[in-house]
C-alpha cells in the first residue's frame, strides 16, 4: 500500500512550498493551490562552499539530533553550595571572568572594575590603584568561567573565596557552578568596586554562603529545571525576568535557611537579601543551562552551538562539533531602555555568560512567554511573540519541558544550529542587562542584543574543515 | 461582485458549476464549509476551506477558514460558468482536484446481505444520518474486497447531503482518511490504529459509524466459508 | 546634459522578476532616460556597463545596483524614489496582531510549516543545492527551477532523494504537472491517461499541447532535469518517475520526452521500462531519431488513436518557396524546440551555428553572431545568469529580432512562443509588433522577410491558442502548433544560394 514517492501522485491536491521567484507562488495561488512561501534571502556572504560541505556531511543530521537530545534531556539539581577554591580548585591569584579568553589590555571598563574589586575583596591589594597596577603588571592569572564548567553573569568575575551554587546533571554525570547573585545597583558584576561592593562580598562570604550551604545540604537537592519549566508559564523568560523563579527558589530554600545554625539576625538579613532580589534565580538558571549545553558538547559533526558568551570586548561561541575552539567577533552594544539619566553613550558592549540561557533555549528565545519583558527591554508584545517564533528558524528542536502558553504550549526553540544562522542571517536574540562603560559605574539599563555575526561563518568554516 | 477567489472543483460535482447559470440554495453555512443544494435531489455542492474536512464532492479553497460566506441558510446563490456567485464575492473554479478512490478488489465469492443496511437509509440525526455512514463504510469496504454490492442505493430516502455521499461511496469515493484506512486493512496491514483514529475524528459520530460499516463487511469476509453455508 | 547616478546597496536581495518590474517602473518615470535595477552579478554588471553606467568594483552578486540616467537631478531623484516605492511594495507587509508568525525563511521551513508535498525552488543556482538538500530532508519532492547547478550536486541531490523516496525534478526544470497542478511553465490540458516524464521543459509542453490538439489528456508530467538522461546522471530521476507513474491508477501509458540522451542511459532505461507492465514510449531527440511531432504521431497510432492535422495559421503575403536568399535565423526561448529545429534544419542546410551547438566546433562566439545559419536558445544557462528566463523577460530576444531584420544575410526568421502558466500574460501583442517592425525594416531595405512562429499552447491556456495565433498571423507571421511543421515551413523559403 506504500505508494512510491510518498504518495505524491495520489495526492488529492498537492500543497507546495516555494522559495525564490515570487511569480511561481502567485501562479500556484491562482490555481487554488495551498502555497507556503519562504521569505528566502541569500546566506551570509562567502559561505556557499562551507555550507555545501557541512550540509553534505552525512554525520550531521544524526549528530545534531544526538546533541539536541542530550541538551533537552540534561537535568539540573541544586545539590551544593561551596567556595570557589573548593568547588573549582581555584588557586589564590587566579580569577575567572565571563566570555571568551582575553588579556588585561583589551578588557572593557566593567570587567577591569570587577577584577579590581575582586583583588580588593581577596585582600591582594590595599587600594584600587594598587590593584589595577598589579593586574596590569600581569601578577594574576585570568581564565574564562566556561573553562572550569562555570558561568558568571555580566563581568562574571569569580575569586577563590566566593561561594558558588553547585548544580548536578545526573543523566550525564556532570556538575556546573555559578556565583551567588549580589542584587541590583552598584555590584561587582557590573564593574563597581567601591567599599559597599567589597563589604557586601565579605558579608556574602561570611554569612550568606554558609547559611545557603546548610539549607541546600539539609533540605536539598532542589530541581532547578522544574522551576525553569514552571516560571516560563508564569511570565518569566529566565534571563532578564526571573521574578516567579526567584520566589519559587526562595520557597524551596527558606525552611533550610531559617533552621540554619546562625544568629537570627544573620538569618533574617540573609532571607531579606535573597527575597529583595528579583534576579536571585538567574544564578541558578544559568548553570542549569550550562549543564544542558555541556551535555550537547563534543558530538562529532554536530553544528549545534553549545556556548555563547561575552567578555565586554568580544562575543564568543563554541560549537558541539568543534571542540574547545572559540569563534569570536566584536561584542555589539545592546539596544533598549536606560536607567535614570544614562543613555546609549554610557553603555558598555555586551558582557556576561548569561547568554548561556539563550544557548539552552530560554531567555530571549522564550520572550513570548514573558510579554511583560518588553516594558524592560523595549519593543511591544507582538515583537516578543515574533522574536520567539523567529528563533524556530535557527534551532534544532522545541524543548519538551520549556513551553510557551501563548504559543499553544509550543516548546521553546532550542539548540542553535550554526548552519541555519548562516543560511538565514537570523542571529540569536539575546535579552540582557547593560553595564556602564566606565569601570565602577554599575548597571545603566537593559535591552536586546545579538551576537557578532562573524562568529558563525567562522564556526561553519571550522566545521567544514572537519568534514 | 468585487473579488473572485480561485478554487478547485471535484470531478464528481464539476457539472454542477460548469454549464449554464442556475440558482442554488444555501443548505448550511459554517466557518469552514458552505453547503449549496440544487433543486434536483441528491445534488449537494460543498464548498470548503483548506482546513476543513474535504468531502469527495467538494469545491476546495486554498486558504484556511474561518470564512464569512456572506450568506445564510435558505438564501439563493447562482452556480454556473465555473463560478459560484455569492452576493459579496465569487468563487472561480480554476482546475479539478482528484478525490481519492478505493480500488476495486478481485471478485470474492462472499455473499453479503445488503437488505438490512439498505432498509435503514435515512435513520439517524443530522445532515448525515448514522445509518447512512454505516452503509458508506460497508460499500467502500465491499468494493475494496471485491464483494458484490447492490446495483443501486435508494439515496432519495435520506438528506440530500447524505445522498450525495452515498452515491460517491457507491462509486468508491470518500474522504482520503477513509480511503487510506480501507486500503490498508484490506491489504492486511496489521497496524490500523493510526488510520482508525483519523476516521474517528470525522464529524461527531460519522467516523465511528463509518468504521462500524467497514468492520461489518470485513467480519463477513473473514468468517470461514463453511460456517456461513451451514447457517 | 544628463545626470547619472549609481547606488550600490549591500545585502538587499530581490528576485530577477521583481527587479524587472522595478526597472520598468523606474524607466517610466518622467525625465528618466535609462534605468536598471539589478543584482550585481557579472552578467548584469556587463549589461549595466553596456548601458553606459560605471559600476564600482566593490559591487558583488549579493548587492543591489540602482542605476539611473536622467535629464536632471530632480528626475534622477524621482526615478530612485519610484524604484524605492516599487521595491517596498513588493516586500510583504508584516503580519499584524499577536498571533501571526514571521514567514518561514528556508525552503525546508516552509515545507514543514505548510505540510507541503512539493518544494518549488527558484533561488539563484549557487544557493540551490543547500535549499534542495534541506527540502529533501524535510520529506518533500523538489522541483528545482534554478539553473547553474553542477552535475556533481545534481547526482548528490538525486541520491539523497532516492534514499528519502522523493523525486528531484531538475535542476533547470521549468515544467511539471502533478495531479492537475501546473508547476512553473505548463499548459492547461485535460486530465487523461498519458503519464509524461520530461527531461525537457519546452519539449514536454510541445508534447502536451499536441496531445491536447489530438484530444488526449495527461495524468501527470514529471520533470527530471535536462541532464538526467546523460551518462553523468544516469537517468536517476527518470527511473523513479517511471516507477511512480507505473504504480499510478490514473496512468495507462507513459511518454518520455528528452533532448538528445546518451545512448547507454537510454538503452538502460528502455530495458527498465520493459518490466513495468505498461507501454512506455520514447520521444527522445537526436540525429537519426524522430522529431517530437513524429514521435508523438507514432505514440497516438500505437495507442490506437487518430492523428489529427496539426493546427496552423498561414500568412498570405509570404514569398514563394525557395525564393529567398540568406540564411535561417532561429531565435528560441525553448531549448528543446531550438534543438529540434537545428536537427531538422541540419538535414537540409548542413552546419548550423548556435550557443547550444550540435557539435562543439559550431559554437557561436560571445557576440552570438554569424553570417550563416544560426539558431539561438535565449533560455540557455549562459544567457540567464542574474536575469529572468526569456519567457518572462523577452528583452534580449526582442533586440535580436530587430537586429536580424536589418541584417541582409537573414533570409527567414523562425521564432517560438510558449503559452500557458508561468509564461508572459499577454505575449502576442509585443511579439506581433516586433514581427511587424522586422518585416517593415526588411521591406525598406528591399527584402521580403518571412517570419515563422512555432506556437506551443492550448485553447485552455490563459492566453488562448487561437487568439494568440491570430494576433501573430495578422502581423504577417505563419504560425504552427507543431515545431516540426514550423521549422519545415521556414526551411521551405530558402533558395538555391543558401
Amino acid at each position: 500500500m506504500n505508494q512510491p514517492l510518498r504518495g505524491l501522485l495520489s495526492a488529492e491536491s498537492p500543497s507546495v512550498a516555494t522559495s525564490g521567484v515570487q511569480l511561481f507562488a502567485d501562479a500556484l495561488r491562482g490555481q487554488a493551490v495551498e502555497v507556503t512561501e519562504a521569505d528566502w534571502q541569500p546566506p551570509m556572504e562567502g559561505t556557499e562552499a562551507d555550507l555545501a560541505r557541512v550540509m553534505g556531511d552525512a554525520r550531521r543530521a544524526e549528530a545534531n539530533a544526538t546533541a539536541y537530545a542530550r541538551m533537552s534531556a540534561a537535568g539540573a539539581e541544586l545539590c551544593d553550595v561551596k567556595q570557589a577554591k573548593d568547588a573549582l580548585d581555584l588557586e589564590r591569584g587566579t580569577f575567572l571572568h565571563a566570555g571568551p579568553p582575553i588579556e588585561w589590555e583589551r578588557m572593557s571598563g566593567p570587567l577591569k572594575g570587577a577584577l579590581i574589586g575582586a583583588v580588593l575583596f581577596e585582600g591582594l591589594a590595599d587600594n584600587a590603584e594598587e590593584a589595577e597596577k598589579a593586574l596590569a603588571a600581569g601578577q594574576f592569572a585570568f581564565e574564562p568561567c566556561h573553562h572550569r564548567d562555570a558561568v558568571g553573569p555580566m563581568a562574571g568575575v569569580v575569586s577563590p573565596s566566593m561561594w558558588m551554587y553547585g548544580l548536578r546533571d545526573e543523566a550525564h554525570d556532570a556538575w556546573s557552578w555559578c556565583s551567588l547573585n549580589e542584587g541590583l545597583g552598584k555590584v561587582l558584576r557590573y564593574g563597581a568596586y567601591g567599599p559597599e561592593v567589597v563589604d557586601r562580598l565579605h558579608w556574602m562570604t561570611d554569612v550568606l554562603g554558609p547559611i545557603l550551604q546548610q539549607s541546600v545540604r539539609v533540605t536539598g537537592p532542589f530541581d532547578i529545571k522544574a522551576i525553569l519549566a514552571q516560571m516560563l508559564q508564569m511570565g518569566d523568560e529566565g534571563h532578564n525576568r526571573n521574578r516567579a523563579g526567584s520566589l519559587m527558589l526562595l520557597r524551596e530554600l527558606l525552611p533550610g535557611m531559617i533552621t540554619a545554625d546562625a544568629s537570627s539576625t544573620d538569618i533574617a538579613e540573609a532571607v531579606r537579601f535573597s527575597g529583595a532580589n528579583e534576579h536571585f534565580f538567574l544564578n541558578l538558571g544559568m548553570p542549569a543551562c550550562k549543564l544542558a549545553t555541556m551535555a550537547a558538547h563534543g558530538v562529532a559533526g554536530s553544528s549545534i552551538v553549545t556556548t555563547m558568551a561575552r567578555n565586554g570586548t568580544d562575543f564568543g561561541i563554541r560549537v558541539s562539533g568543534t571542540g574547545d575552539a572559540w569563534f569570536t567577533g566584536p561584542a555589539n552594544t545592546p539596544e533598549g531602555l536606560f536607567l535614570g539619566d544614562y543613555g546609549p553613550d554610557d553603555a558598555n558592549p555586551d558582557i556576561g555568560d548569561s547568554a548561556i540561557t539563550e544557548t539552552g533555549g530560554i531567555g530571549g528565545f522564550a520572550m513570548a512567554a514573558a510579554p511583560a519583558i518588553v516594558k524592560f527591554v523595549g519593543g511591544d508584545v507582538a515583537f516578543a511573540l515574533q522574536a520567539t517564533q523567529r528563533m524556530y528558524e535557527i534551532t534544532q528542536g522545541e524543548h519538551p519541558m520549556f513551553q510557551v502558553p501563548i504559543l499553544d504550549f509550543r516548546g521553546t526553540p532550542t539548540g542553535i544550529d550554526v548552519v541555519s544562522v548562516v543560511r538565514t542571517g537570523i542571529l540569536p536574540q539575546i535579552n540582557t542587562g547593560m553595564a556602564g562603560r566606565v569601570a565602577g559605574t554599575g548597571q545603566v539599563g537593559a535591552g536586546l542584543v545579538t551576537p557578532s555575526a562573524e562568529c558563525f561563518p567562522a564556526a561553519l568554516a571550522a566545521l567544514a574543515s572537519r568534514v | 461582485m468585487d473579488t473572485t477567489i480561485p478554487a478547485a472543483a471535484s470531478p464528481l460535482t464539476r457539472d454542477l458549476v460548469a454549464g449554464s447559470r442556475r440558482p442554488a440554495v444555501v443548505l448550511a453555512a459554517f466557518p469552514t464549509a458552505l453547503y449549496l443544494i440544487l433543486p434536483e435531489h441528491a445534488r449537494v455542492l460543498p464548498v470548503v476551506t483548506s482546513d476543513a474536512l474535504v468531502l469527495p464532492t467538494s469545491v476546495r479553497l486554498a486558504e484556511p477558514g474561518p470564512r464569512d460566506w456572506g450568506v445564510a441558510p435558505g438564501e439563493a446563490v447562482t452556480l454556473g460558468g465555473d463560478l459560484v456567485a455569492l452576493p459579496s464575492h465569487g468563487i472561480r473554479i480554476v482546475r479539478s482536484w482528484r478525490p481519492r478512490r478505493v480500488r476495486t478488489g478481485a471478485p470474492q465469492p462472499v455473499a453479503f446481505d445488503w437488505a438490512p443496511l439498505l432498509a435503514e437509509i435515512g435513520r439517524g440525526e443530522g445532515l448525515t444520518p448514522r445509518a447512512d455512514d454505516v452503509l458508506c463504510g460497508a460499500l467502500l469496504a465491499a468494493r475494496a474486497l471485491g464483494i458484490a454490492r447492490p446495483a443501486r442505493v435508494p439515496a432519495e430516502r435520506t438528506t440530500s447531503l447524505s445522498a450525495s455521499l452515498l452515491v460517491a461511496a457507491h462509486a468508491g469515493y470518500a474522504v482520503s482518511a477513509v480511503v487510506d484506512h480501507v486500503t490498508s486493512v484490506v491489504a492486511g496491514f496489521a497496524d490500523s490504529q493510526a488510520t482508525r483514529e483519523q476516521i474517528l475524528a470525522i464529524g461527531h459520530t460519522s467516523g465511528e459509524a463509518l468504521l462500524q460499516g467497514i468492520d461489518l463487511v470485513l467480519d463477513a469476509a473473514n468468517t470461514p466459508l463453511l460456517e456461513r453455508i451451514s447457517s | 546634459m544628463t545626470v547619472t547616478q549609481v547606488d550600490v546597496r549591500k545585502g538587499a536581495y530581490h528576485d530577477s522578476v521583481t527587479l524587472l518590474q522595478v526597472s520598468r517602473t523606474m524607466g517610466e518615470t518622467a525625465g528618466v532616460e535609462a534605468a536598471q535595477v539589478a543584482m550585481a552579478t557579472e552578467l548584469n554588471v556587463e549589461v549595466l556597463t553596456g548601458m553606459g553606467f560605471d559600476i564600482p568594483d566593490t559591487a558583488g552578486p549579493n548587492d543591489l545596483v540602482v542605476a539611473v540616467r536622467a535629464a536632471d537631478d530632480e528626475a534622477v531623484a524621482a526615478g530612485v524614489a519610484a524604484a524605492d516605492a516599487a521595491l517596498t511594495a513588493t516586500s510583504r507587509a508584516p503580519g499584524g496582531g499577536f498571533g501571526d508568525a514571521p514567514p518561514p525563511r528556508t525552503t525546508a521551513s516552509a515545507v514543514r510549516a505548510g505540510g507541503a508535498e512539493i518544494a518549488m525552488i527558484s533561488v539563484p543556482g549557487r544557493f540551490a543545492t543547500t535549499e534542495a538538500l534541506d527540502a529533501i530532508g524535510a520529506g518533500a519532492s523538489v522541483m528545482l527551477f534554478s539553473d547553474n547547478v553542477s552535475v556533481e550536486d545534481e547526482v548528490l541531490l538525486k541520491d539523497a532523494a532516492a534514499a528519502a523516496d522523493v523525486l528531484v525534478m531538475g535542476p533547470d526544470c521549468g515544467t511539471a504537472v502533478i495531479g492537475g497542478v501546473a508547476l512553473g511553465f505548463a499548459n492547461v490540458v485535460d486530465a487523461g491517461p498519458i503519464g509524461m516524464v520530461a527531461a525537457s521543459g519546452t519539449g514536454a509542453q510541445q508534447i502536451m499541447c499536441l496531445l491536447d490538439a489530438a484530444g488526449v489528456g495527461i495524468s501527470h508530467c514529471l520533470g527530471v532535469g535536462g541532464r538526467d538522461l546523460k551518462s553523468a546522471v544516469g537517468g536517476r530521476s527518470t527511473r523513479q518517475a517511471l516507477a511512480a507513474l507505473a504504480a499510478d491508477d490514473a496512468t495507462t501509458s507513459i511518454v518520455v520526452v528528452s533532448k538528445p540522451p546518451d545512448e547507454e542511459v537510454l538503452a538502460d532505461l528502455e530495458s527498465y521500462a520493459g518490466g513495468l507492465g505498461l507501454p512506455v514510449h520514447w520521444a527522445t531527440l537526436g540525429a537519426g531519431r524522430p522529431d517530437l511531432t513524429s514521435a508523438l504521431e507514432a505514440v497516438l497510432r500505437a495507442e490506437g488513436r487518430d492523428v489529427p492535422g496539426w493546427p496552423k495559421w498561414l500568412s498570405d503575403n509570404d514569398p514563394e518557396p525557395g525564393s529567398v536568399s540568406g540564411s535561417l535565423r532561429g531565435l528560441f526561448c525553448g531549448g528543446t524546440l531550438a534543438d529540434e529545429a537545428m536537427l531538422l534544419a541540419a538535414e537540409e542546410l548542413g552546419d548550423i551555428r548556435s550557443n547550444i551547438p550540435l557539435r562543439d566546433d559550431l559554437a557561436l562566439g560571445s557576440d552570438l553572431r554569424s553570417d550563416g545559419h544560426v539558431v539561438i536558445d535565449f533560455g540557455d544557462d549562459g544567457l540567464t545568469q542574474g536575469r529572468a528566463h526569456p519567457m518572462i523577460d523577452p528583452t534580449l530576444r526582442m533586440e535580436r529580432i530587430s537586429a536580424e531584420a536589418a541584417d541582409p544575410t537573414c533570409g527567414v526568421l523562425l521564432l517560438d512562443l510558449v503559452l500557458g502558466y508561468g509564461a508572459h500574460q499577454d505575449p502576442a501583442g509585443e511579439l506581433a509588433d516586433a514581427i511587424r517592425a522586422a518585416k517593415d525594416t526588411a521591406r525598406a531595405d528591399g527584402r521580403e522577410l518571412p517570419v515563422v512562429v512555432s506556437l506551443t499552447g492550448t485553447e485552455g491556456d490563459p492566453q488562448g491558442l487561437t487568439r494568440t495565433a491570430l494576433t501573430l498571423a495578422a502581423a504577417g507571421a505563419s504560425v504552427f502548433l507543431s515545431n516540426r511543421d514550423a521549422t519545415r515551413h521556414a526551411l521551405s523559403f530558402l533558395g538555391g544560394d543558401r
